[in-house]
């Protein structure tokens, strides 16, 4: 059972990285209702109810290139994704590859976790 | 001996950004790079750059290749793979290469990046031939250039923007980072960086720590770590050196530089050696990538300007630097035209500002409260109207409550 669940209230300490002040926000919730007190302004409240609920990122990869003039292709999710996702997602791509060639903006992974995975950079096939 | 009306080094942001906006004067224009265009953004494969260039954020090689996109649309820039040896006062630039390899140029602009500060520079006592011990731009290119890891288990050393940029990648990458040492007692990087590197990965930082020694035979196997709290040591087979980047105007040594090792430039980052211009990490620590690149452009527009007419409209001396500030640039600007100045101050305050006194000691300008950081550069626009037309102003930092 979460704490939600048995009612108790439940408190998160968030940083706001939403500018450069960097102000120590702090969501608080019961079953009802969350809220987000310590922001300067209203950018940070925003903020805090994305982090509290649900925060993502935008992350980065390279990704292992078989037969190509390069080791590796530099790589991207499509979209932000979970935080939680980030490091089962890293370890899964260590496991994979992928052939050459790759063009820029390529998808690599329609789904990996239900995230798709599109290249940053290309590769050309190794010269023979 | 070839001619050009603009001859740039490096081919990183700061000088692909020049080419680009020298190239569209419609001159001819060289831009030399040893290695692939692109530098270090090539290993920066994060998001977040580009926005002062295309308006938008993306990562490094995005942006490299955007910009080599736009550079090939230019018949009149012309890049050369090899690399420079020497550049000579009066602007004759030797290249490495079979023949025909100097180069006479209206206008030099040095673009070549700064270099990682070595691991004796911070005084720690390493035993001599030890292996395992990287910079950050090796580190990061053995990762994202090579596709291999440096080790199993990494100490990063400092915690600039670099450092947290290593941290993420080698926790993303399968080498887990035991720790983040920074010396200061806080991180000198936003709170953003700090959230989405460490925290996120969980990745342990400790501030207020010094780095007592290395241990290890034939690689590092240890490092020694005193906080105010205690002292303990981390157990790992890397160790990433990431104490900064300094600047690097060796192509030019006889212009002026501060202590600092920064040359003296105006607002068009042109040196007091006329014709020859410095920007981007060569001139000073700028970050990553929308500052060099909007140097560059700068650069890139006066130099031209200077290739075409022998001149850029007067300049002068317009500031100095007082209390608690480490150095402030550049020095000299065009009457009439506004500067954008980068300041970085000594010591960090919670809560302070920047005031600017012109020679009587009337404040001419004061920034809002917040909090200075002495790991960052401060950047902020002076009009013309401020910089006034005679005195020269002094800019301190003031701490207010
Ligand atoms: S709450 Fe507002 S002022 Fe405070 S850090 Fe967030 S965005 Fe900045």
């Amino acid at each position: 059972m979460s704490d939600c669940e048995r009612g108790e209230e439940t408190m998160k300490e968030i940083k706001c990285t939403a500018c450069e002040r960097g102000c120590t926000l702090r969501a608080d919730s019961d079953l009802y209702e969350i809220t987000i007190s310590g922001n300067k302004c209203p950018r940070g409240k925003e903020y805090a109810l994305g982090e509290y609920i649900n925060p993502t990122r935008e992350v980065t990869f390279n990704v292992r290139v078989r037969g190509g003039s390069s080791p590796v292709v530099s790589a991207k999710t499509a979209y932000p994704i979970a935080v939680t996702k980030i490091l089962p997602l890293s370890r899964l791509l260590l496991k994979l590859s992928v052939d050459a060639p790759v063009a820029e903006g390529q998808t690599l992974f329609a789904s990996l976790l239900g995230e798709r995975i599109v290249s940053t950079s290309a590769v050309e096939k190794e010269a023979l | 001996m070839r001619t050009t009306d603009v001859f740039i080094i490096g081919g990183g942001p700061a000088g692909m950004a020049a080419a680009a906006s020298a190239g569209a004067s419609g001159l001819n224009v060289v831009l030399a790079e040893a290695a692939e265009l692109g530098g270090r953004m090539m290993t920066h494969i994060e998001g977040g750059v580009g926005e002062s260039m295309f308006g938008e954020t993306m990562t490094g090689p995005e942006f490299v290749s955007h910009c080599k996109k736009m550079l090939s649309g230019m018949r009149n820039v012309k890049i050369i793979h090899s690399s420079v040896i020497s550049v000579s006062r009066d602007r004759e630039i030797e290249t490495l290469g079979a023949s025909n390899n100097v180069f006479k140029a209206g206008a030099v602009i040095i673009a070549s990046g700064g270099k990682d500060r070595q691991f004796a520079a911070c005084g720690i006592r390493c035993p001599s031939g030890i292996e395992g011990i990287y910079s950050a731009s090796d580190a990061l290119a053995a990762h994202c250039l090579y596709g291999r890891r440096i080790g199993n288990r990494a100490v990063i050393i400092g915690a600039g923007s670099d450092a947290l940029t290593v941290a993420r990648r080698l926790a993303l990458e399968g080498t887990m980072v035991t720790g983040v040492i920074e010396r200061r007692p806080f991180l000198s990087t936003s709170a953003r960086m700090r959230q989405e590197c460490l925290d996120d990965l969980r990745i342990p930082v400790y501030v207020s720590a010094e780095v007592m020694g290395l241990k290890g035979d034939k690689r590092v196997r240890e490092v020694l770590v005193r906080t105010p709290q205690k002292e303990f040591s981390l157990r790992c087979d890397a160790v990433v050196c990431a104490v900064g980047r300094v600047p690097d105007a060796s192509l030019i040594p006889y212009v002026s530089c501060d202590d600092n090792g920064i040359a003296e430039v105006d607002s068009h980052y042109m040196t007091d050696t006329a014709g020859i211009f410095i920007v981007g990490g060569a001139l000073h620590s700028c970050g990553l990538c929308d500052c060099a690149a909007a140097e560059g452009g700068m650069a890139g527009y006066s130099a031209a300007e200077y290739a075409r007419h022998g001149v850029i409209s007067d300049r002068r001396e317009f500031i100095r630097k007082g209390n608690c500030i480490a150095y402030v640039l550049p020095v000299r600007a065009t009457a009439g035209r506004y500067a954008d100045v980068s300041i970085r101050v000594t010591e960090t305050m919670d809560s302070g500002t920047l005031v600017f006194r012109d020679g009587s000691g009337n404040i001419v300008k004061q920034t809002e409260p917040r909090m200075l950081n002495a790991g960052k550069e401060i950047r902020l626009r002076l009009s013309s109207e401020e910089i006034g037309e005679g005195e020269c102003l002094t800019v301190s930092a003031e701490k207010k409550q």
